[in-house]
């Protein structure tokens, strides 16, 4: 007991003698989330700033005699002539483990329900990427359990793939793909306790979404079991511009933690176009000078640094990487417009999604010509690499003279057999959304592709073929298909097999 | 939004020129408001009230407000004016006013820079310490 008198002696003692200097300002003008102050001399770049009533706000504008703010939060009883104190902190989210399996905001706050996050560590949200030394090149594979991405546009831990397309073509259905067979391929390694298998971790970043889309997405994760791997940081459509300004950043701080621990994380921002509107917005309140499309003259250097802070890291910074697919909606297709252009030359490649295609039940409708994975090839395992090596291209060529064929009936035998193996790959990549195909699988089902074995069935039946591969590989070939995945490339021997399990299961097929 | 922009450079312009040997001259600070005034310029009231504005910062800048739960005598008051006046570098004018909030103690204020020796603060103090 006179323990706890003198630690309270002494914090008084420390009181007594302290006199607390602090830098200060007066409110003078607000509105819309923004407010602009005079005062705050000694205030620095993106620090907080506190409002009276425990409200913080971000200094963005450093002026002569003014500074703007953003404010985080409820800002409807701020007003003019208010004190607001410096704090000497940059912004900060939680990070770390405790977040897999929740629901936060911008401010890492949480808005599931359950509990508050028990978090010890907190990152600042604004950080310099990893720099050159720190570096090295992608040379693990992203598996998205979509074929035609893994087979044509392979992703590589530590790339940013960027998802582009118009509306409803798609686009977040490839990243909660992604994100579902990284959950499985996860939850398989544990169970199975390999311990060689790096798990990747999830951060889902919805950006400017109807509340609806995210309890939509928030429940596809549930039903898939994907939630305890995986982050959602959500700003709707009715959060402020603030937040949705913040968010992806603050799903940045949270993979940089995987990253910087050693780990694995893949990060999705879904999607930039929005993210770009509300940094537009905030930059017009705080009336920065505006540019092409009234989006202010650093909304380049905004998605820039936000997505270099993807990076695979050397083994002497860990080994850890950060995986980031940002999503930006085309309008009508127009992939020239002010921001997709911005995002597709500084990401590692594109996965362009065609409404055409997607109207046509080409699903996933991935424009072969236009998507490319710049890095991700060094990624793709060697047996996927044999297997689908030529595939990109034959398709391409399908697609281009498919479009010519159709005003002539005189084919040369040659162009014909080029055209009949581009309908059955198309056939092929055809996938349903949230089932994810193993890679083994996709192996299998390209090995077919690639060595004929479809060229003889009706278009109508490659379909019901690929399905009764699979089925019948799983159950009487298991050992196969586990010898796929272990070995990670196809020995003679093993290529052998894999002919034998295709020729036997064809024998016993009704086309 | 060009009007307004005009009228705060030009508010500046005129502000830097009622400026010798790097302080504010308040007799062509009076100048200016009266030939402003006299003349009616184009945006002349835009002008005036951003021009009130900046000499409104640089005033407080230098002004010391202080702040005390029971009024203090004015010798007390002097030697702080020139304590704060000698460790600012220059002169300094002072407004002395009651505030009981403070329960005890004094609360500086030059420019941006606060001092708060109050009994309020303190309290706050051991306030967020405790919650800690």
């Amino acid at each position: 007991m006179s323990n706890l008198l003198q630690e309270i002696e002494s914090q008084i003692t420390n009181l007594k003698t302290s006199v607390a200097r602090q830098n200060v300002g007066i409110v003078r003008e607000i509105g819309d989330g923004v407010a602009r102050i005079e005062g705050l001399s000694e205030v620095m770049l993106n620090e907080m700033i506190e409002f009276p009533g425990g409200l913080y706000g971000l200094a963005l504008n450093l002026e002569e005699t003014e500074v703007g703010a953003i404010i985080l939060g409820d800002y409807a009883h701020v007003k003019e002539g208010d004190e607001v104190k410096t704090t000497g902190r940059l912004l900060q989210v939680p990070v770390g483990r405790p977040l897999l399996g929740r629901v936060v905001n911008a401010l890492g706050q949480p808005l599931d329900g359950k509990g508050p996050i028990q978090s010890k560590d907190a990152y600042p949200v604004e950080k310099i990427a990893p720099g050159i030394i720190k570096r090295r090149s992608v040379s693990q594979p992203v598996q998205t359990g979509i074929m035609a991405i893994d087979a044509m546009i392979p992703i590589g831990r530590g790339q940013r793939e960027l998802i582009i397309g118009d509306r409803a073509t798609g686009k977040t259905t490839i990243a909660v793909d992604t994100i579902i067979n990284q959950a499985r391929l996860n939850r398989a390694a544990e169970t199975a306790g390999n311990r060689d298998y790096r798990p990747l971790y999830c951060i889902y970043v919805a950006v400017g979404q109807k509340n609806s889309n995210i309890a939509r997405t928030l429940g596809v994760f549930e039903a898939e079991g994907a939630m305890p791997y995986t982050t959602i940081v959500a700003a709707s459509a009715s959060d402020t511009a603030t937040n949705q300004y913040l968010a992806p950043f603050a799903g940045a701080a949270m993979g940089e933690w995987f990253m910087d621990h050693g780990m694995d994380a893949l990060i999705v921002y879904d999607d930039l176009s929005k993210h770009a509107v509300a940094y537009r917005q905030v930059s017009l309140l705080l009336k920065r000078p505006s540019g092409r499309e009234a989006y202010p003259g650093d909304v380049f250097y905004l998605h820039s640094r936000l997505l270099e802070r993807a990076a695979r890291l050397s083994e002497k910074a860990g080994g850890g990487s950060l995986t980031a697919l940002p999503i930006i909606e085309t309008q009508a297709g127009d992939l020239s417009a002010y921001i997709p252009t911005n995002v597709i030359s500084i990401t590692d490649g594109q996965i362009f999604l065609e409404t055409d295609l997607f109207y046509q039940g080409v699903r996933p409708a991935i424009a072969v010509g236009t998507s490319v994975s710049r890095v991700g090839s060094a990624a793709q395992i060697k047996a996927m690499k044999q297997v689908a090596g030529k595939v990109k291209l034959e398709l391409a060529q399908y697609r281009e003279m498919a479009a010519f064929a159709q005003f002539g009936s005189d084919l040369d035998a040659k162009t014909r057999a080029l055209l009949d193996r581009g309908q059955r790959t198309v056939e092929i990549f055809k996938q349903i959304q949230y089932q994810p195909q193993p890679v083994e699988q996709q192996v299998l089902v390209l090995w077919c592709a690639t060595n004929g074995y479809l060229d003889d069935l009706p278009v109508d039946k490659v379909k019901p073929f690929q399905t009764g591969l699979i089925e019948f590989a799983s159950t009487r070939k298991a050992t196969l298909l586990e010898q796929i995945a272990r070995e990670r490339v196809l020995t003679d021997a093993l290529a052998a097999d894999v002919k034998k399990c295709v020729e036997e299961f064809k024998a016993g097929f009704k086309a | 939004m060009k009007s307004r922009r005009d009228s705060r450079r030009a508010a500046r312009r005129i502000f830097r020129a009622c400026f010798a040997d790097s302080r504010l001259d308040t007799e062509r600070v009076r100048r200016a408001v009266r030939s402003l005034g006299g003349q009616k310029p184009r945006q002349g009231l835009a002008v005036l009230e951003e021009f009130h504005r900046l000499v409104r910062t640089e005033v407080t800048r230098w002004q010391l407000r202080i702040e005390s739960a029971a009024p203090l005598p004015p010798e007390c008051l002097a030697e702080l004016q020139a304590r704060v006046a000698a460790r600012a570098g220059r002169p300094v004018e002072s407004a002395a006013s009651v505030n009981p909030a403070l329960i005890g103690g004094l609360r500086l204020r030059l420019g941006s820079d606060v001092w708060d020796g109050s009994v309020a603060q303190r309290l706050r103090q051991l306030e967020v310490q405790s919650e800690k």
